[in-house]
């Protein structure tokens, strides 16, 4: 593996929260698992002309998950390559099939009116760069471990073998924004175990070594000609220097359902029932007595009194 | 004659501490206020839990 330069940035990104960074060409952006396994989202504009962004729907040209190797892609007319995916532990599973939640998604699904969740987490994450909610786009998923059946209906599993610590590293091939949040839907599915977790965001500078790996690439893969800009356009809008990526100082996020609140209880089972914990925790579905609690409690409520919508109509939970 | 019957003797019961998010407290109110599986949490959680149980594992568990 490639070393890295210094660590310039270290983040810790707590449930309910997303946060957004520049990344320069060369330097690697790292995701952390600080607890265990559990989705995030990510959103990746050009640094210095936001209208050009990841595209997961050419993205998923590369398969539905993604994996060392693999690059993210700006939307058409652009058709870049952004970055690239450096290293990971094979139980991440990074989809670019799912669709971000949103306020609306928690609405439709649980008749909920306020829930954490990823669109205005990472409205007001890149609301630091002077973005709006609707300058959104469709989301790269780390640790979101989709499946499907033949008739491409798709289903969440989850991330039990996950561990702490693990991590994604994506290094940038040219200068970009990444927005990224702890997903809203970790208490309420599989894929964060029932619950709402931290992670950490880290930047390493580039070295030698990741400037040689970016020069590889465009070797191998030189930018294409028909790569289209504005310049190449009969039809624009606006003037370039709007569409730059600027902080604004000061800036502070107005994130709802922040923090997360927890409260904890005493509850008695039954011999009987205590030995259905035991045995669900022998065969490795759950990690302790609280999750095998947890878990049953919430994904008994999913299942049954989750609200049928087009909004969250995935099967599964 | 003594009496040689056993005594029942109450349910031998493992306390569990469980943690909940503030928006997964919103789902156990509602089933608080549906009734049907107790009037607190405490009676809730055990009787949702092994519905969970029988719903995934079976009636008899695992
Ligand atoms: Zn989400």
């Amino acid at each position: 593996m490639a070393s890295y330069g210094k660590l310039r940035e270290d983040h810790l990104l707590e449930p309910a929260t997303g946060k957004a960074f520049p990344v320069k060409k060369g330097e690697v952006y790292r995701i952390v698992t600080e607890e265990g396994g559990q989705c995030v989202d990510c959103q990746i504009y050009n640094l210095f002309d936001y209208r050009e962004h990841m595209s997961t729907s050419i993205m998923r040209r590369q398969g539905f998950h993604l994996e060392k190797g693999d690059f993210v892609i700006s939307a058409s007319p652009r058709n870049r390559l952004m970055m690239q995916f450096l290293d990971k532990q094979d139980s991440n599973i990074i989809d670019v099939l799912v669709h971000r939640c949103s306020a609306a998604y928690f609405e439709a699904g649980w008749d909920m009116v306020s829930h954490t969740n990823c669109q205005d987490m990472l409205a007001e994450a890149i609301g630091e760069y002077g973005l709006t909610p609707d300058d959104t786009h469709a989301v790269l998923c780390p640790w979101t471990n989709t499946k499907f059946d033949n008739n491409g209906k798709f289903y969440l599993g989850n991330n039990r073998k996950v561990k702490k610590g693990d991590h994604l590293d994506i290094l940038a091939l040219m200068d970009v924004l990444v927005a990224t949040n702890v997903c809203g839907t970790n208490d309420f599915t599989s894929l964060g175990d029932y619950w709402q977790r931290p992670m950490r965001l880290q930047i390493f500078e580039a070295s030698a070594e990741t400037e040689d790996l970016v020069e590889k690439v465009f070797q191998r893969y030189p930018p294409l000609k028909t790569s289209r800009t504005p310049k190449d356009f009969h039809v624009t809008r606006g003037e370039d220097a709007d569409f730059v990526l600027k902080q604004t100082p000061g800036y502070k996020p107005q994130f709802n359902d922040y923090p997360i609140e927890i409260t904890e209880m005493e509850i008695e089972l039954s011999e009987e029932d205590y030995e259905q914990v035991k045995k669900q925790i022998a065969l490795g579905i759950r990690s302790d007595d609280e999750d095998a609690v947890r878990t049953a409690v919430i994904e008994w409520y999913c299942a049954n009194r989750r609200i049928h919508h087009p909004m969250v109509n995935y099967m599964g939970y | 004659m003594a009496d040689t019957k056993e005594q029942p003797t109450a349910d031998k019961k493992v306390k569990i501490k469980v943690r909940f998010t503030h928006q997964q407290m919103v789902l156990l109110e509602r089933l608080k206020q549906e009734g049907k599986f107790g009037q607190s949490y405490e009676e809730l959680i055990p009787a949702v839990f092994r519905e969970y149980v029988k719903q995934t594992f079976g009636l008899g568990g695992l």
